[in-house]
């Protein structure tokens, strides 16, 4: 039965990496670069939904959807002003560039809320027992977000105008420029989806329990361990990845010490990196490497 | 006095690192973003070569008491092993891809160090390590002997790393660097050069790790984490990108300003918020930088 709880618990840990993982991804796969940055949004936005409902006292709800509205504007803002002039630098100079962003957000977050711990006010949580299965209402919150969150980026790849130009450009960017796609546009959609999925992650962030000012770096090297193990851009491949990562950690500590976790999880990016860099799913990357 | 000399001390050390860090990434292009493991190792070596045997309290298995000289060899050493290991899967990956294979090797490490006990005491770390020429250094000066050794190793050093950097193998780096096929084409063996680069470089940073060790007079995994890698970039990006001068000049101005901000008379509460306030500077200065003058600012000594 502990087999099973950890199975579950997996399961729930895995939802959240998804959406997690899933704006990183698109941002990796339409900006071509490794934007670093992107945890410190999701951390952004899970103090702001901590200050509004515990600090203002605002509704749970109400408080979310501030926050991912404000980490959708973050998102844009940073990726307008500060990463668009210098797409053309090449992604070691963005990537390096996204390290000056986590400075800047990280020092900004601290000196507005005191380093330390904080938790949001989820004391009314309920428990629901399935078949001596326990799973808590918000994990359930956090399984529907990342259900919800996969579907949403689906449809709106596959099924809208927006989303084929997204494709496009993704694709062959001057191939898309020549066509006729406004490209500076598409880039402005990335940051905004890429942003608001970044302030979902946020909130269910805080719903999984305790937040640390310094809780961004945790989360980036989990982002970046999904998306080395999806295969780098790669979108469908994350939801594969993320829910193997995810149940792979928490049955891991069944076994070996949990302080181990982090170097099991990175061992496992090496050999992936090594061995397969194109990841589970994703086109070979093996000529852009040779 | 002793402050300034230990802001000196520290810079030279960092100055160090961002020199290796200019080896990898400036002149051969490799973008190590695990740095910290390197320069980590050269420390931890360095205490388990130099530091008494363990005693009761102690968790550490290993202590072998040898002379300093002993442990600065040992530890550079160890850091040349170490980038082999490493080296043979993160070399055969490029951009991106070598970037996080180093930084992932330098987080499993991190995590080893944290977790064991028995190489460095687990979370404490190691707080016995042998201070150089102890006993050779007149005892009244000693801080300015030491911080006086660091300038000479950083200026020998940086004078080293220009020697090579204008060698045919120096040429040979820049060229595979900035066009590998080019490179292979006129019958550079390219692997072979990469490996060098990597490991004379990896060997800087273990001396740049022992001079930390020097420094601190303690090793503890929360000393080497990611943010060291973060700082030599950041050094080095606002030195200027492929210039040894630009390496020391980026870390000067860096631990510079930061070490003089943090000796003006503040209160408490003013005093926190600046700490937190601190990455602020620097996460700007890297972002402008790379924006309006990727040359760094000592960029045109580039080589």
């Amino acid at each position: 039965m502990t087999t099973i709880q950890t199975l579950v618990f997996g399961l729930v840990t895995g939802c959240y990496l998804l959406v997690a993982t899933i704006g990183f991804a698109l941002v990796s796969r339409s900006e071509k670069f490794l934007n670093i940055a992107h945890a410190e949004l999701i951390s952004t936005a899970a103090f702001i939904t901590w200050f509004l409902s515990t600090r203002q006292g605002f509704p749970l709800l109400l408080a979310a959807v501030l926050a991912i509205l404000g980490a959708a504007v973050l998102g844009v803002l940073i990726g307008r002003v500060v990463y668009w002039p210098i797409r053309g630098s090449g992604a070691v100079v963005l990537l390096i560039t996204s390290v000056g962003v986590v400075y800047v957000l990280h020092g900004a977050l601290e000196t507005v809320i005191a380093p330390g711990v904080y938790t949001l006010n989820t004391a009314g949580e309920g428990v629901i027992d399935i078949g001596g299965i326990r799973i808590g209402a918000y994990d359930l919150v956090i399984v529907a977000a990342a259900a919800a969150s996969v579907l949403a980026v689906h449809a709106l790849l596959t099924r809208t105008a927006m989303g084929l130009r997204l494709r496009a450009r993704a694709s062959d960017e001057s191939l898309a420029a020549a066509r006729g796609v406004d490209v500076s546009q598409v880039s402005t959609q990335v940051w905004v989806i890429a942003g608001a999925l970044a302030g979902v992650a946020g909130v269910l962030l805080g719903l999984r329990g305790a937040l640390t000012t310094d809780i961004a770096f945790d989360q980036i090297l989990l982002i970046l361990s999904v998306s080395i193990l999806a295969g780098l851009g790669s979108l469908y491949g994350v939801v594969a990845a993320a829910l193997t990562l995810g149940v792979a950690m928490e049955m891991s500590t069944l076994i070996i010490p949990a302080g181990y976790r982090t170097a099991i999880a990175f061992a496992l990016v090496i050999v992936v990196l090594v061995l397969r860099p194109e990841g589970i799913s994703g086109e070979s990357v093996r000529a852009r490497a040779a | 006095m002793t402050y300034v000399l230990s802001v000196i001390a520290l810079a030279s050390v960092f100055s160090l690192l961002t020199l290796a860090l200019n080896l990898h990434f400036g002149i051969a292009g490799l973008i190590n973003f695990g740095i910290v493991a390197y320069f980590a190792i050269g420390a931890y070596t360095y205490a388990v070569l130099t530091q008494p045997p363990p005693s009761a309290l102690d968790k550490y298995a290993l202590g072998l008491e040898l002379p300093s000289s002993v442990g600065v060899i040992g530890g550079i050493a160890m850091a040349v092993l170490f980038a082999a290991l490493t080296g043979w899967p993160c070399l055969r990956l490029r951009t991106e891809y070598l970037a996080l294979t180093t930084f992932a090797f330098a987080e499993v490490l991190h995590s080893v160090l944290l977790n064991t006990r028995e190489i460095g005491n687990g979370t404490r770390g190691l707080s016995n390590i042998l201070p150089p020429f102890y006993t050779t250094f007149p005892i009244e000066d000693y801080d300015l002997w030491v911080a006086g050794l660091m300038v000479a190793i950083l200026l020998l050093a940086t004078i080293a790393m220009q020697r090579l950097a204008r060698s045919p193998f120096g040429a040979t780096l820049r060229a595979i660097r900035d066009d590998e096929l080019a490179a292979a084409a006129i019958a550079k063996p390219v692997a072979r050069f990469r490996l060098e680069a990597f490991l004379a470089g990896a060997a800087l940073a273990g001396f740049a790790g022992i001079l930390f060790a020097w420094y601190t007079t303690l090793v503890s995994p929360d000393l080497f984490t990611a943010n060291i890698t973060f700082t030599a970039f950041i050094a080095l990006v606002i030195g200027g990108v492929g210039s040894n001068y630009g390496a020391l000049v980026g870390s000067f101005l860096l631990f510079g300003i930061q070490e003089a901000i943090r000796v003006v008379p503040l209160s408490d509460d003013a005093a926190q918020l600046l700490s937190s306030l601190r990455p602020v500077p620097f996460g700007l200065a890297l972002i402008l930088i790379l924006r309006f003058r990727p040359q760094g600012l000592a960029g045109q000594w580039a080589v």
